[in-house]
């Protein structure tokens, strides 16, 4: 069995190579991915007349009968779906494949990631699940690397219990629980300080690793000048983020494997149960007699609203903005009227004419950045700047699983931009004088968000950082080039 | 105890000796007090013959408040302040404090990892400026417009790495940084490193600000909620920062989060200050000083301020970027 | 001695007066002194008025049709049908809302104008709303909603599906044809935008008082006076006049009031005739071209100018600053479902400036390249707030987030001393777009008009540039 060494797509090609129904489902996946079969709504093509408008009735069908199809069941694919399939396919490539070491699969999940970033670039759904895989698979060899008492060799004592939290969020609730508890992936000074050099990300260490080497804790101390092997212990025929992996992660351990893919396991029950934990904020935020505004489509809020209206049995009225461009408040208007609650539609601009009688925000989020900022459907930004001026609390409702990004927003308002068809306009123009943009996302820094309803409980925006050092590892790459 | 004074006088000059050495050394002309600190402190416990844990510490603690002494005077950092002196000593002894607990078996050999670890650790130090940079280009963007504030030397390396290596194009707008002059220090740095750069008044960073895409300042310590403590002026940047609604920005190696908790500016460490001299420099010919001398008259040349963690966006750390409320954070799990 | 047995007496009597009437009161009232017992009352007095008139109106107009009764597009569901005057339980479901605990007070239902000024002196709505809007209104449901947010507003006019408006027969003396077609325009909106609208109106009114021609026994001030009143209201109840046409009529009148009994009939219309062109001239159409002269200095070369839907003296802001030479692109931002900013964007393309048209929701997107805001405003009230199309308060917002300067720019004839601090509490509802027509969720709001209080950095007006606070100030010197 070849062992991979570089996270290239033709090296991860070669390792599977014996795998064919594995390369199958790999490049099928990968395939739909480029042809925009898992497409977001958010990336789809938007009404180009306003009778084409989702809900309206007299809807045309386009030739391949794609929107009206997306009215009908209001999704084909959604995201969580599609981390979902992304995340068995990962599970099963990483069972069937007989990978050795902790690095080996490391590397295999970059490639992965690769592979993911280079079909599908603009969600970055696919790339935190990766990362975070990444990261389940650091915590689990770390933790079967448990302290020896061999002298000269400092415990590892990185983490300090946390134990109460300005989020109330029990500790580790992110990761499954149990055996990935601790993360020695922390940037901190402790850890530059006190623990294996692997944890200070410089060149400069890792030239100092060969003399660290005969310190290092899993292995008896070696005499200095053994010439340095081959395979992935040479630093030299190891690529990507492996380069800076220390040597123990390339042995075999008998019990890794199976931990390995209990953890697999574990994140995608996360993936799956996700929203259930969400709902049971509802009762905590949803009063009585309230006024909620919402934007444009998402299924998270949707499900939520209707556990307050359906379970809590609070009494409350919806408002929702229709969102262009993909007007996703018309569909969202109905599956929610259609259960029974009592909602109104109004246009994007009629949002800051009403902000004074609203009681709540309530934003979707296309992705949680590392500031505690959001990006969020365009025209959100507006949406959350008049509740500022009115007062009124701007919440995030979203689950954390596979939109926490490790990324700050340097290109403001450019993050994860992407544009689409301004034609719901009615106006097209051959002129050179006329330019016509439909940006499909907004940034919304983190201080017009009073706070994050997630999986793992209620969240401050200055929290998030926290979260992410708890599901990520600094090492790892924030874009899989 | 009586040891203590036995060592005082010619230990404290050998600390010294070695402090300036290591400041003016050719190969380290750009090192940073604290660091230079470190590299002193691993000398002291190399050249030690305590032989328990306690008698180390006291020797580096005499050594530290040597070097304290000394950093006040003009030679060695010309009335700056001390405070990233102080929290770099008192990060290392912290960190050799904790490895003597974690290690209390044999004391040879915690010292001799101690060494190890130290040498890394003031490796760190130096390349803590290049990490520094490598976070904070990546928010600088083509055509911007960037705000500084006097010459600090982290945020040199930071726009010098995004103008060289990163090859991106960006104006600097710099304060002439009164009564030092180190932005107009900075401005000759910067252009050699081919950055277009124009210097104002202090006083005109209200007017500069609308300008400005982004602000990007040093820092001489970062304190316990995620606030800084910089050269004065910062904090009215920060303030004209938040009111134009422009990111700003913080630039600051890890050995400078000191224990500090101001509440306010007069809550800060008091620092020895030279004198302030006046002048006209708008009038033609040698500059005339103008007196001020007389009864009545205090001149208060304070010459660090306090911005509190509200006002600040984020601080480009060699831990990585992180958000003022990430600080105390770091500073709990560290002292904790 | 006396007095203070007087005295005594006085108080036992009263005292024993008390006693009576408090009997009194509760042998009428079991329930004790509750408010909605009162508005049941009141209810009840104006269902009765409302049967008779009924009864009245259905003699009358049978050969109306049915088009002038506009419909109810909020509640399909309930069997309130405004247009139908003949629906006695109609007061009886209007007494629910009393009761409940989130509506507003119950304005009394007011009839539709197929009865001309007949309804009006009868109906005082206990609440009235600064600009006496005489239509019907709806029934809210009684739930929490956001209808019942508007439910002090008439509801969405709805435009008349047929072509022709017969006028009232027994106003059809006064009634001029030209306000027909007026009417017409205006509830098909195919006439919009504050001096548009006035200026038809003022043009109505000269074709009005050109073909006037004074009764024998009466003196034409005040029977001119009548005749421009029948006529207003006639225009108001097609569509809620603007502030803008308030202004002009109120010019008017005051106009008209002061013809000369001894004057010549030709020489007083004449006379008003020249008034009116010369209050179009001057305050409207003049007043613009300051507006855009003044307005046009703050543009700079390079610079990128976002404007929101379509204003006239914006436009003629653009040509003039074009005409000086300089050299600036433009962003327009539109909101649905009017998108009047197609107009703006049309004529911008003819005078040959780049722009940039985009939908409301890309506001963020592109206000960051933005150097100046300009849009225009329907009114300026008298606290310093600007009245101007809904979406505006949103692109102030986001210009103030972004530390933009925003310009309104907006006719001193348009300032009234009304205040308002926010949208809901006078503004007009918008009818439901045909395209939703259908749709399972049929909730829909939309207004009109959208007040913004704060973020403008100033008002541009023939006067100068002023800033908001001044325009109490500006109003009194107007005087």
């Amino acid at each position: 069995m070849p062992s991979i060494y570089s996270p290239t797509s033709a090296s991860l090609r070669d390792y599977l190579a014996s795998h064919s129904h594995l390369l199958l489902a790999l490049d099928t996946f990968l395939l739909s991915l480029r042809l925009g079969e898992f497409n977001n709504p958010s990336y789809s093509d938007t009404p180009s007349r306003p009778n084409e408008i989702p809900g309206s009735p007299s809807f045309r069908s386009t030739e391949s009968g794609e929107l009206k199809e997306e009215t009908k069941e209001g999704r084909k694919v959604s995201r969580s779906a599609l981390t979902l399939k992304a995340m068995e396919l990962v599970r099963s490539i990483v069972g069937t494949t007989k990978w050795t070491s902790s690095g080996e699969l490391l590397i295999i999940l970059e490639a992965l990631g690769r592979l993911f970033h280079s079909s599908y670039a603009k969600d970055p759904c696919l790339s935190n699940t990766i990362r975070r895989l990444m990261n389940l698979v650091r915590t689990v060899e770390e933790d079967l690397k448990t302290p020896q008492p061999t002298p000269g060799a400092l415990s590892v004592n990185t983490n300090l219990p946390l134990t109460t939290d300005p989020g109330g969020v029990p500790s580790g609730a992110l990761s499954p629980p149990n055996i990935i508890s601790r993360s020695t992936s922390t940037p901190s000074m402790t850890s530059a300080l006190i623990s294996q050099p692997q944890n200070a990300s410089t060149d400069l260490l890792y030239s100092n690793l060969e003399r660290f080497r005969s310190d290092s804790m899993a292995e008896s101390p070696e005499p200095a000048g053994v010439p340095v092997p081959d395979g992935p212990l040479n630093p030299s025929n190891v690529e990507g983020i492996a380069k800076k992996l220390p040597p123990y992660f390339f042995e075999y351990k008998a019990e890794f494997r199976q931990m390995v893919m209990e953890g697999f396991q574990e994140v995608i029950d996360d993936l799956e149960e996700g929203r259930r934990e969400i709902n049971e904020q509802a009762g905590l935020h949803i009063h009585s007699n309230e006024i909620i505004l919402t934007y444009s489509l998402s299924r998270t809020i949707e499900i939520f609203l209707l556990h307050a209206h359906q379970r809590e049995k609070r009494q409350f009225h919806v408002i929702i903005a229709e969102g262009a461009p993909h007007f996703g408040g018309h569909v969202m208007a109905n599956k929610l009227s259609s259960k029974g609650v009592r909602v109104t539609v109004i246009n994007d601009s009629a949002i800051t004419a009403l902000m004074p009688r609203v009681n709540l925000v309530l934003l979707p989020a296309h992705a949680i950045l590392a500031n505690g900022g959001v990006v969020a459907p365009s025209g959100s930004h507006l949406c959350a700047l008049s509740a500022l001026a009115n007062k009124v609390p701007t919440v995030v409702v979203s689950s954390l699983t596979f939109k926490l990004c490790p990324m700050y927003p340097h290109e403001g308002q450019d993050i994860m931009q992407d544009f689409v068809s301004p034609a719901f306009l009615g106006v097209g123009s051959e002129s050179d004088n006329v330019d016509l943009i439909c940006p499909v996302h907004d940034y919304i820094p983190p201080e017009l968000i009073k706070l994050f309803i997630t999986n793992v409980g209620g969240v401050l925006p200055s929290y998030v950082y926290r979260l992410l050092s708890e599901v990520y590892c600094v090492e790892d790459p924030i874009i899989f080039k | 105890m009586s040891s203590l004074t036995e060592l005082s006088s010619p230990f404290i000059e050998i600390v010294l000796k070695d402090l300036l050495s290591f400041m003016s050394s050719p190969s380290h002309s750009d090192v940073a007090l604290p660091v230079a600190a470190m590299k002193v402190m691993l000398n002291v416990i190399k050249r030690s013959k305590a032989i328990t844990m306690t008698g180390l510490l006291q020797e580096l603690e005499t050594a530290k408040e040597g070097m304290l002494g000394l950093a006040a005077s003009k030679d060695i950092c010309g009335f700056r302040s001390h405070i990233p002196l102080q929290s770099g000593c008192e990060l290392f002894m912290r960190y050799v404090t904790r490895s003597f607990y974690e290690m209390s078996s044999d004391f040879e050999l915690c010292i001799k990892e101690v060494l190890l670890r130290g040498e890394t650790f003031a490796g760190m130090s130096l390349t803590a400026r290049q990490s520094i940079a490598e976070h904070g280009c990546e928010f600088i963007r083509e055509g911007q417009v960037i705000l500084t504030h006097g010459y600090s030397r982290v945020v040199a390396s930071l726009l010098k790495m995004a103008a060289e290596k990163q090859k991106k194009n960006f104006s600097v707008i710099v304060l002439e940084g009164r009564p030092e002059g180190g932005g107009a220090r900075a401005a000759a740095v910067y252009s050699e490193a081919n950055i277009p750069v124009t210097v104002v008044l202090d006083s005109a960073m209200g007017y500069a600000m609308e300008k400005a895409d982004l602000v990007i300042v040093g820092a001489e310590g970062v304190v316990e909620n995620g606030g800084v403590v910089n050269k004065i002026g910062t904090y009215a940047l920060g303030i004209t920062a938040k009111a134009l609604n422009t990111p700003f920005y913080v630039a600051a190696e890890s050995y400078k989060f000191a224990r500090l908790y101001p509440l306010n500016q007069a809550d800060l460490p008091r620092v020895e200050t030279g004198e302030l001299r006046f002048a006209d420099t708008t009038l033609p010919g040698k500059l005339e000083e103008i007196d001020v001398k007389k009864d009545l008259i205090t001149v208060d040349n304070c010459v660090i301020d306090y911005t509190p963690a509200n006002y600040i966006t984020l601080l480009f750390t060699d831990l990585g970027v992180l958000t003022p409320s990430a600080i105390s954070d770091e500073l709990i799990r560290l002292y904790a | 001695m006396s007095t203070e047995e007087e005295k005594e007496a006085e108080k036992a009597r009263k005292k024993a007066e008390k006693a009576k009437r408090a009997a009194e009161f509760a042998a009428k009232n079991p329930n004790g002194f509750t408010k909605p017992k009162e508005k049941l009352s009141k209810a009840e007095r104006r269902a009765k008025q409302e049967a008779q008139r009924a009864a009245k109106a259905n003699e009358a107009d049978k050969s109306k049709s049915s088009s002038k009764n506009p419909k109810n597009p909020k509640n399909p569901s309930s069997n309130v049908d405004i247009g139908s005057n003949n629906d006695p339980q109609a007061s009886a479901s209007r007494q629910v809302l009393s009761s409940s605990p989130q509506t507003l007070a119950l304005p009394p239902p007011i009839l539709n104008n197929s009865n001309g000024n007949s309804n009006r002196k009868q109906n005082t709505p206990p609440r009235k709303s600064s600009t006496s809007s005489n239509v019907p209104f709806s029934q809210p449901p009684s739930t929490l909603n956001a209808q019942s947010l508007f439910s002090h507003l008439s509801p969405p006019m709805k435009p008349p599906l047929t072509k022709t408006l017969s006028p009232p027969p027994q106003t059809s003396k006064s009634i001029h044809p030209s306000t027909v077609t007026l009417c017409n325009a205006y509830s098909r909106f195919s006439i919009t935008g504050s001096n548009s609208r006035c200026i038809a109106m003022l043009e109505c009114f000269k074709k009005i008082i050109g073909d006037y021609e004074p009764p024998k026994d009466k003196v034409m001030s005040m029977d001119l006076t009548r005749v421009l009143k029948e006529n207003f209201k006639v225009i108001t109840e097609s569509r809620v006049h603007s502030i803008s046409m308030g202004n002009a009529f109120t010019f008017l009148k005051n106009f008209v009031t002061k013809i000369k009994h001894n004057e010549e009939t030709s020489v007083s219309k004449d006379n008003l005739l020249l008034a009116i062109d010369q209050f179009i001239e001057k305050t409207v159409q003049f007043a613009s071209d300051v507006i855009a002269k003044e307005g046009s200095t703050k543009v700079k070369n390079g610079d990128v100018i976002l404007t929101y839907g379509c204003s006239t003296s914006v436009k003629k802001l653009f040509a003039k600053a074009l005409d000086q030479g300089k050299d600036f692109r433009v962003i327009v931002v539109d909101g649905r479902p009017e998108l009047e900013g197609k107009k703006m964007l049309g004529y911008l393309q003819e005078l040959g400036i780049h722009v940039t048209y985009v939908g409301y929701n890309s506001l963020s997107y592109v206000m960051k390249e933005v150097s100046l805001v300009l849009y225009g405003a329907a009114a300026l009230l008298s606290n310093g707030s600007v009245v101007c199309r809904v979406g505006a308060n949103g692109v102030t917002l986001v210009a103030g987030a972004y530390r933009k300067p925003v310009l309104v720019c907006c006719e001193t004839y348009k300032f009234s001393k009304k205040v308002q601090i926010d949208a809901i509490t006078h503004n007009e509802l918008t009818p439901k777009p045909d395209e939703f027509k259908s749709s399972p969720c049929s909730d829909w709001v939309g207004v009109k008009y959208d007040v913004v209080g704060e973020g403008v950095a100033g008002i541009v007006t023939e006067f100068g540039i002023v800033p908001t606070t001044s325009v109490a100030v500006i109003l009194r010197e107007m005087e």
